[in-house]
């Protein structure tokens, strides 16, 4: 990993773009008894979330926020989990050194 | 890891009485409404707050702005609860923007008087073009309690092409400064290192300094109204009836989505081109209901494009401009209205472009956004089904030095927002002279264009016969002539040069979008008749036109004749004097045209909006000779005529354009003659 791999991107060289659904197994939809369960990237109304649902109702079976390894969103600054410096944070209590 | 429960809401959950909501939220539900609209009624204070205070016009005029309350949960995201905006989108970007800049710059760094300022579209803002700024607002213990928001779209940011609607821009980098989100206040005061940034990259920047200060006092009056709710009700009261009014609006869109057949909805739709490569670009979607939530998924969309069109993160919260209009258009918006839904694009397509991509350019996606959710949804819904609007945003932003006598040197701006039409529906013809849904925002005020930049609007009208035809048909787009009086660019956010805008149940598509360069007559005008101009007396820039260049968009080819091949041009540069016209895509009809109400094409053509020509060949509706009444027998036999073809494929009505369209001067003159003796367009097509 680069510090730029969230920065520029070489753009898609496929023509047919889907989201990519990746199948999950062992899981059982508790509504629909559906087996046929997928981990992807959404839009949710909070921000970009990873959602495991059913794909036949389309229960979710959970909504996550994305893990440092999901590339989701695409974009994410580089500093996002660097140290916060007290010039960010000039009317709060300064962290301790 | 957190995990969001919210979005397993059931079905049966869609209505609380008053004693459920004292339950659940601990007001009562008098208090709990009140506070619902305190919060609403907060943000109209900020809207005419910034509406009163700003100084460019695209704010103060065209309302280019929307203002927003959150309220923050317990686990630092938030929800925006009220929101009163003049365009329409923000109302979609901000409850992702919030969540996005928080997460990042961390909320426990904020404290009062800080504000955090974006334009970032990789972080649900729009264009480089519009500042976002976020507030916290405080309880009585010093926690977090609310947020208040704002954006509004700035002159200029930088960037090569002056006003940032680089359409050839093929990196971010060539599209003006890049706002990461940093302090623009702290404890109340300005951080003069990023007011000058903002200052130093524009080419306007009086009104930057003034629209910026204008919105940083807009949350201050935001969060005075808030917090004069919080005194007045307690803070733990305010945020219980803030997520009392995300719920109802949560529970009211799940009811109408239960409501709805469970299905897979499909649609797509056509953009021109992408400014850079002269290709149509496909959008496509697939709704997938189920019970009381929807996937809508993007999957099968284009690749992102070499130019600016394409959008980052904001398209995939703009998209539910499409079940705010269908499913529920009249509860105020929220946060709560969007937890129904999860939306999919394909990272790289241009609905979701990687960095460094080009982005400027976003508003034709956007306005194509609605017509696209509107069609895929009116197949859920066909009791509600209607022809979309045009798609196009309609605006034409010019730029350039002041030259007037008193003003040398001052920069100008402005952008002319004249608008689209809205397609016909299944009870009504569509609106004419208004914007794409998402935008809705209002035309720039003539008189105060020509005080503040050197041009004259000499007319802003319909265009005869551009209209869809239907049983109701579409509404008239707008045409636009400018004329320039000083070395000016210009560059025309519109679409819909190639691909006509779709018609519904058996109505025909609207005329095409055009660009001209006008000559002026020899009474040193440009002004159109009904918006027809002789052929002689303009230079195409675009669209499509017959071998004499006459528009036909039906039987003509793209770009004969024309200056480009496309109507993406940035930057034009023109000099004074010059006079350019628009004439923006007219929508489709709704229904069949020959089942219209003859008393409504009479009505028509007796307001110069239909010929003669067009009541016949599109409507089927024959005319007295003195033109004041319908010839019920002729009409009749020719409908019935007209049935016949339809039914074994030999006829269908063509789409709508002027077909009188003159070639001469001279036969412009002959037009406006026989027209201005009640003679226009006589003659009968068998």
């Amino acid at each position: 990993m680069s510090l730029a791999d969230r920065i520029i991107y070489q753009p898609p060289t496929e023509k047919d773009l889907k989201v990519e659904k990746t199948p999950v197994e062992g899981v059982t939809c508790e509504r629909c008894g559906g087996t046929d369960i997928r981990r992807y990237p959404v839009t949710w109304s909070r921000g970009p979330r990873i959602v495991v649902k059913c794909q036949d109702c389309y229960t979710a079976v959970s909504v996550e926020r994305p893990a440092p390894e999901d590339p989701w969103p695409p974009f994410r600054a580089v500093a996002y989990d660097w140290e916060v410096s007290a010039a960010e944070r000039p009317s709060r209590p300064q962290p301790p050194k | 890891m957190s995990t969001d429960t919210t979005q397993a809401t059931e079905a049966n959950e869609f209505f609380l009485t008053a004693k459920d909501v004292e339950d659940k939220y601990g007001v009562d539900l008098i208090t709990a409404e009140t506070l619902r609209n305190g919060l609403i009624e907060a943000t109209r204070h900020m809207y005419g707050t910034l509406l009163r205070s700003s100084f460019s016009s695209i704010i103060r005029d065209g309302m280019d702005f929307g203002v927003c309350v959150h309220v923050v949960n317990d686990d630092g995201s938030t929800d925006m609860v009220g929101v009163t905006e003049g365009c329409t989108q923000f109302a979609f970007t901000h409850q992702q923007l919030v969540n996005m800049v928080l997460d990042e710059y961390g909320l426990e760094n904020l404290g009062p008087g800080d504000t955090v300022v974006t334009n970032d579209p990789y972080r649900s803002g729009i264009h480089f073009g519009d500042l976002n700024m976020v507030r916290v607002i405080f309880d009585e213990d010093e926690k977090p309690a609310f947020i208040v928001s704002n954006g509004a779209h700035v002159f200029d940011i930088g960037g090569s092409v002056p006003g940032g609607f680089n359409h050839q821009a093929t990196t971010l980098y060539e599209e003006g400064l890049r706002v990461p989100p940093m302090l623009i206040t702290s404890g109340e005061t300005i951080v003069r290192p990023v007011i000058n940034l903002l200052v130093e990259n524009t080419r306007s920047p009086f009104h930057m300094v003034g629209d910026v200060k204008a919105m940083l006092g807009t949350l201050r009056a935001g969060e005075t109204r808030v917090q004069e709710l919080i005194d007045r009700y307690g803070a733990k009261s305010v945020r219980a009836a803030a997520h009392y009014a995300l719920d109802l609006a949560e529970r009211r869109m799940r009811k109408q989505l239960a409501d709805l057949e469970d299905g897979d909805y499909t649609a797509e739709e056509y953009l021109d081109d992408d400014g850079v490569v002269f290709e149509p670009v496909k959008v496509a979607v697939t709704v997938r209901v189920r019970g009381a939530s929807a996937e809508i998924d993007f999957s099968g969309t284009d690749p992102q494009t070499l130019g600016s069109i394409s959008t980052c993160w904001e398209d995939t919260a703009r998209c539910l401009i499409g079940p705010k209009m269908f499913l529920d258009p009249r509860h105020p918006w929220n946060a709560g209205a969007t937890r129904p839904f999860d939306v999919l694009a394909p990272a790289g397509s241009v609905m979701l472009a990687l960095p460094p991509s080009s982005q400027s350019a976003h508003t034709e996606l956007g306005a194509r956004l609605a017509s696209l959710m509107l069609q895929a949804l009116s197949k859920a819904m066909p009791d509600k089904a209607v022809a979309p609007d045009a798609g196009v945003t309609g605006s034409i932003i010019v730029h350039g030095t002041d030259q007037r006598p008193g003003r040398e040197g001052i920069p100008f701006g402005t952008a002319y927002l004249c608008g689209e039409a809205w397609g016909g529906s299944q009870v009504a013809d569509g609106i004419s002279y208004c914007f794409a849904p998402l935008y809705n925002v209002r035309a720039i005020v003539t008189e105060y264009a020509e005080k503040e930049s050197p041009v004259i609007v000499w007319e802003f009208g319909l265009v005869q016969d551009a209209a869809g035809a239907g049983k109701f048909r579409g509404g008239f787009s707008p045409g636009l002539t400018l004329e320039v009086l000083g070395d000016t660019f210009v560059t025309s956010l519109l679409d819909r040069v190639r691909v006509p805008a779709p018609a519904a149940n058996g109505g025909t598509s609207g005329m095409t979008t055009y660009g001209l360069l006008v000559d002026k007559d020899e009474r040193n005008s440009p002004v159109s008749w009904n918006g027809i101009l002789p052929v002689d007396r303009t230079e195409a820039l675009y669209g499509i036109f017959d071998a004499e260049g006459r528009p036909d968009p039906e039987g003509g080819t793209f770009g004969e004749g024309a200056r480009y091949e496309s109507c993406h041009v940035a930057g034009l540069q023109v000099p004074p004097g010059s006079v350019l016209r628009f004439i923006v895509a007219s929508p489709g009809g709704f229904g069949d045209p020959l089942d219209r109400d003859p008393a409504s094409v009479l009505a028509d053509v007796a307001n110069e909006r239909v010929s003669r020509r067009q009541a016949e060949e599109s409507y089927g509706v024959v005319l007295e000779a003195e033109g004041g009444s319908v010839d019920a027998g002729e009409t009749e036999k020719l409908r019935a005529k007209r049935r016949q073809e339809a039914a074994d494929g030999s006829w269908t009505a063509p789409i709508s354009v002027f077909k009188d369209w003159p070639v001469t001067s001279e036969e412009y003159e002959r037009l406006v003659a026989g027209a201005q003796a009640g003679q226009a367009g006589k003659e009968v097509v068998a």
